[in-house]
């Protein structure tokens, strides 16, 4: 009996305490939101999408409804100039009005602003929706780049390398790299990449060097070496020299961007593409700029997967409001619309299944269509490389192919 | 009206401060950054290895090359083709016809605009190679390479393409400045060929004032930004690529590196310029010999008839470049290898023209016109006291020319800095005096002649009748000038809409216009809305024209 007692008592507690602990946070997340009003966010985001922009300007006149503060989108056609900002204005000692309220940020950008002390925070456990991020499965969301996030930066939506074949050309799609190769033999000069430094280009030659390396885990650290880096990295060398002659213009030029390369497959110039979100064929087809014969595929050992984030500058003249905003940004309701192809197709960091039956049904007109894959189809994932991997590679890769 | 010491003044301080500083302090930040200055930081240590860093990446050297190389080519032939179009029309009718109604509209075509339309036309899926696949009925685009070409012959026939026309207008007006019919006449009755007469007579005295234009063709040549995005190598790529790379980088000190690049530029500029006299110097003993030699020659058929296709490979480009810019932004889906599109649809411009939630229109027009009308006002400014002061004279006529000698990334790049670390908070003041670098040299330069020619009678009559001297200058000098002062408006709104780099850079990507977009857009997918863009950066500026144009028949002074 008493040990029942006991067990009553002891779980009561730890309920109790529970539910302390969650209306402590939930009681300052109230004071960061009385504290947000009136204030405005100058939210550096890329704006190169009409989409994306369109996204934004709802969410902005959501909060501006709802909690009563202005979001400004500054359309940045290059996250670095926000970072550069934010740089120059701490060499500059303005460390309280900053210009940059809100950034959407990853990988090499979200370092330097790391390594220089650029980022208000840690921050990610003050904003209430966070728990609800699938940080178990999508492990991508706790490291950006192989960089500890370490709350810093909140992750947003995550992005995974997904192949296009043009099945009205091509009569199967790759199962790896090396097929691959067979492919490009077989159709040659209608596969290429854009050329490194290239985002996607890059990731592209990242997502080789994973399929040809057999321990991750050295990917995951800084490059020690010289020599260790041409050691790992030899078989991607090797597997390019034999893919080059029979790429779009034999290797010898690339295109500038992915967005070009989706030009020249609506063109019939390319059979393959590729793309980092995976519901963006479905979004090209249905706007007429790819053919409506193209599919979409993974590798069958995975694909790169990451995640894009939020980060707020140390010198945010907004910091409430931008977290009060981020808040809204990773609700079920604003990552549901966001997922919608037919608005933007940017998948969730959410753990959907563990949502409460009302906040599924924002993921209900998630599409269902061919050309889109399920979650289990989309495969398992590949890490980034840390980023010291990165500058390496594109450097012998220019080194190699850039001229 | 004002003191004219006043007037001075106040010509001087403008002068100096919204353009004379602004290149020095860019140039100057742009230098010293290349050698490891850094602006906000206190002390100066002068460090090597931006430049070290420079040379070792492996894309320097063939970038080096690949802009000496586009730059040098592509000048040498324009001017080239200039010569020889020019031997063949000077004593035409021909040559009017071109200044007043092809030539105007080929210059309104902004560089990035009729990049992008030489693009849809030259590409392997592009409309060129529609028309030949009606005899080849091939399956795919045949795998040809047309552009971005690792030569730089691409960039270097579009530059030809883009500007022998400018060349060509400009030399137009020097005919005018020389008595060509009389000339002529006089040589014909001689005995001379029309080409003959061309070479030994017309030329030299038209080449000094071809000078400075071609000086300008060259140093965009260098650095042409929005053509090498588009058209250009970028494998290896040109210096002006490999600089806006760098740009992009997180890093600061790539900015060094970049700076290094830019300063590179300018030594090429620089060398270019002494090749150039040498060329000259060459070409004068050698045209002085063949001046006087007394050969009469022999009409060339060949010659006339070589020139008519170099005109028609010049002119029928651009004019396609421009058409099919307008069908593509009125067509939805057109692969290849329909000629024409199956769907027109009115999408892409509803999108534009009603949803235009980014304020493209609004922020060219505001932009544009600001900057046109503060420099219109500088210009007469300047141009009011260097009549009064004749020492300004000689400082106008060879600084103003500046900002057009030297490529602007030079000293846009050390602008930008400097921005960066004073963080100046005008974001729309800031683009409009950068704009006003390139804004003011046109306009000077389109109202100079008319306004030097001002027959000062005039004012001297109006003052006689007893009005004061604001009331004159206001009511009769500029109203007898309206014309060109409009002319002049039209042309300073024309330079201010097409300006890439800097709308880019010192409006941080916040400020963005149809120019910047449409460059943006360019390097992505979407040819409908592209076509839109390009459509609208030559429909604007023509708008503008046009109107000027009404303007002057309502408010026009017949004498």
């Amino acid at each position: 009996m008493n040990f029942l007692k006991l067990f009553v008592v002891v779980s009561l507690v730890v309920s109790l305490l529970g539910v302390n602990f969650v209306n402590s946070k939930s009681s300052s997340f109230e004071r960061i939101k009385s504290r947000a009003k009136n204030q405005t966010v100058y939210f550096n985001a890329w704006g190169g999408s009409k989409e994306i922009n369109d996204y934004l300007a709802w969410t902005t006149r959501e909060v501006r409804k709802r909690f009563n503060f202005k979001v400004v989108h500054v359309k940045i056609n290059d996250t670095a100039i926000a970072v550069n900002r934010v740089l120059a204005e701490k060499q500059a000692n303005k460390n309280t009005q900053g210009s940059v309220g809100l950034i959407w940020i990853n990988g090499e950008n979200f370092k330097t602003m790391k390594d220089n002390d650029l980022l208000f925070g840690p921050f990610s456990d003050m904003i209430p929706n966070v728990n609800l991020i699938d940080f178990s499965n999508k492990e991508f969301t706790l490291v950006d780049f192989s960089v500890p996030t370490d709350g810093l930066e909140v992750p947003w939506g995550m992005a995974k390398l997904v192949f296009f074949y043009d099945s009205k050309k091509v009569s199967r799609p790759s199962k790896n790299m090396q097929d691959l190769l067979v492919l490009a033999k077989n159709y040659s000069g209608r596969l290429t990449y854009p050329k490194p430094p290239n985002f996607h280009g890059t990731t592209f030659i990242k997502q080789v060097l994973l399929e040809k390396v057999q321990d991750h885990s050295v990917l995951q650290k800084p490059v020690a070496s010289k020599r260790q880096f041409d050691e790992i990295t030899k078989p991607l060398w090797e597997f390019l020299d034999d893919l080059h002659p029979h790429v779009w213009r034999n290797g010898k030029s690339f295109p500038k961007s992915l967005n070009n390369m989706h030009q020249m497959l609506n063109d019939g110039e390319l059979f393959f593409a590729f793309s980092f979100n995976p519901n963006k064929a479905l979004n090209l087809i249905e706007k007429g700029e790819i053919p409506s014969t193209v599919k979409v595929y993974t590798h069958e050992q995975g694909t790169i997967a990451n995640a894009h984030f939020l980060a707020i500058p140390y010198n945010s003249p907004a910091k409430e409001a931008a977290m009060v905003y981020i808040n809204f940004l990773l609700s079920p309701e604003a990552q549901g619309r966001k997922a919608n192809y037919k608005v933007w197709g940017d998948p969730t960091i959410l753990s959907i299944s563990k949502l409460p039956p009302e906040d599924k049904k924002y993921f209900d007109n998630l599409s269902k269509s061919s050309v889109t894959l399920s979650e289990e189809k989309l495969g398992k994932n590949y890490l980034e490389p840390h980023a010291s991997w990165v500058k390496e590679l594109e450097k012998e890769w220019l080194a190699r192919y850039g001229s | 009206m004002f003191k004219s010491g006043f007037l001075l003044f106040l010509a001087l301080v403008l002068f100096v401060f919204i353009f004379f500083l602004p290149i020095l302090i860019g140039l100057l930040i742009t230098f010293l950054t290349s050698f490891g200055f850094d602006v906000s930081e206190e002390g100066f240590g002068i460090s090597l290895s931006a430049w070290k860093d420079f040379f070792i990446q492996t894309q320097s050297l063939p970038a080096f090359y690949l802009t000496f190389k586009t730059s040098t080519i592509s000048t040498i032939l324009s001017i080239g083709a200039t010569f020889f179009i020019g031997a063949y029309f000077y004593n035409s009718k021909l040559s009017a016809k071109l200044e007043k109604n092809i030539l105007p509209f080929l210059l309104s075509i902004p560089h990035s605009t009729f990049a992008i339309g030489l693009v849809f036309l030259i590409a392997p899926s592009g409309f060129f190679f529609r028309v030949l696949n009606l005899f080849f009925n091939w399956e795919s685009p045949p795998q040809v390479v047309t552009y971005q070409d690792q030569g730089g012959w691409a960039l270097i026939a579009s530059l030809c393409i883009r500007e022998i026309p400018f060349l060509l207008f400009v030399m137009i007006g020097a005919l005018s400045q020389i008595k060509t019919e009389l000339l002529a006449l006089t040589s014909k009755s001689m005995g001379y060929s029309n080409f003959k007469i061309w070479t030994k007579v017309i030329w030299p005295q038209i080449y000094p004032r071809l000078k400075l234009p071609i000086f300008v063709v060259l140093a965009y040549s260098l650095a042409p930004i929005d053509m090498s995005i588009i058209i250009g190598p970028n494998n290896p790529p040109t210096l002006i690529i490999l600089i806006l790379d760098w740009f992009r980088e997180p890093d600061l000190y790539y900015k060094e590196i970049a700076s290094c690049a830019a300063i590179t530029i300018f030594f090429l500029l620089v060398a270019q310029l002494f090749i150039w006299r040498g060329i000259e110097r060459v070409f004068s003993y050698y045209f002085t010999a063949i001046k006087i030699n007394g050969v009469r020659g022999k009409e060339n058929w060949f010659l006339n008839f070589a020139t008519i296709a170099l005109m028609i490979g010049v002119f029928i480009p651009m004019f396609l470049s421009f058409l099919l810019n307008l069908v593509w932004s009125f067509s939805k889906r057109w692969p290849f290898p329909e000629i024409i599109p199956k769907n027109l649809s009115w999408q892409y411009w509803e999108g534009m023209l009603i949803l235009d939630s980014t304020n493209y229109i609004f922020n060219s027009l505001l932009i544009g016109i600001c900057a046109t009308l503060m420099g219109i006002s500088l210009g007469v400014l300047f141009l009011e006291v260097e009549k009064k002061f004749a020492f300004l004279k000689r400082i106008f006529s060879y600084s103003i020319y500046f900002p057009l000698l030297i490529p602007n990334i030079i000293f846009l790049f050390g602008i930008y800095l400097f921005y960066l670390y004073f963080d100046l908070n005008f974001i729309y003041l800031k683009i409009i005096l950068v704009h006003l670098l390139f804004v003011v040299p046109y306009v000077f330069i389109t109202l100079r002649e008319n306004y030097r020619r001002y027959d000062q009678r005039y004012s001297i009559v109006g003052k006689s009748l007893g009005k004061n001297s604001l009331v004159v200058f206001l009511k009769i000098k500029l109203f007898i000038l309206i014309k060109p002062l409009l002319f002049a408006l039209a042309i300073g709104f024309s330079v201010s809409f097409a300006e890439y780099l800097s709308t880019l850079w010192i409006g941080e990507g916040r400020v963005v216009t149809i120019t910047t977009e449409a460059v943006n857009l360019a390097g992505g997918g979407d040819r409908n809305i592209i076509g839109v863009f390009a459509f609208l950066q030559i429909v604007i500026p023509l708008a503008f024209f046009s109107f000027c144009i009404f303007l002057n028949k309502k408010l026009g002074f017949k004498l």
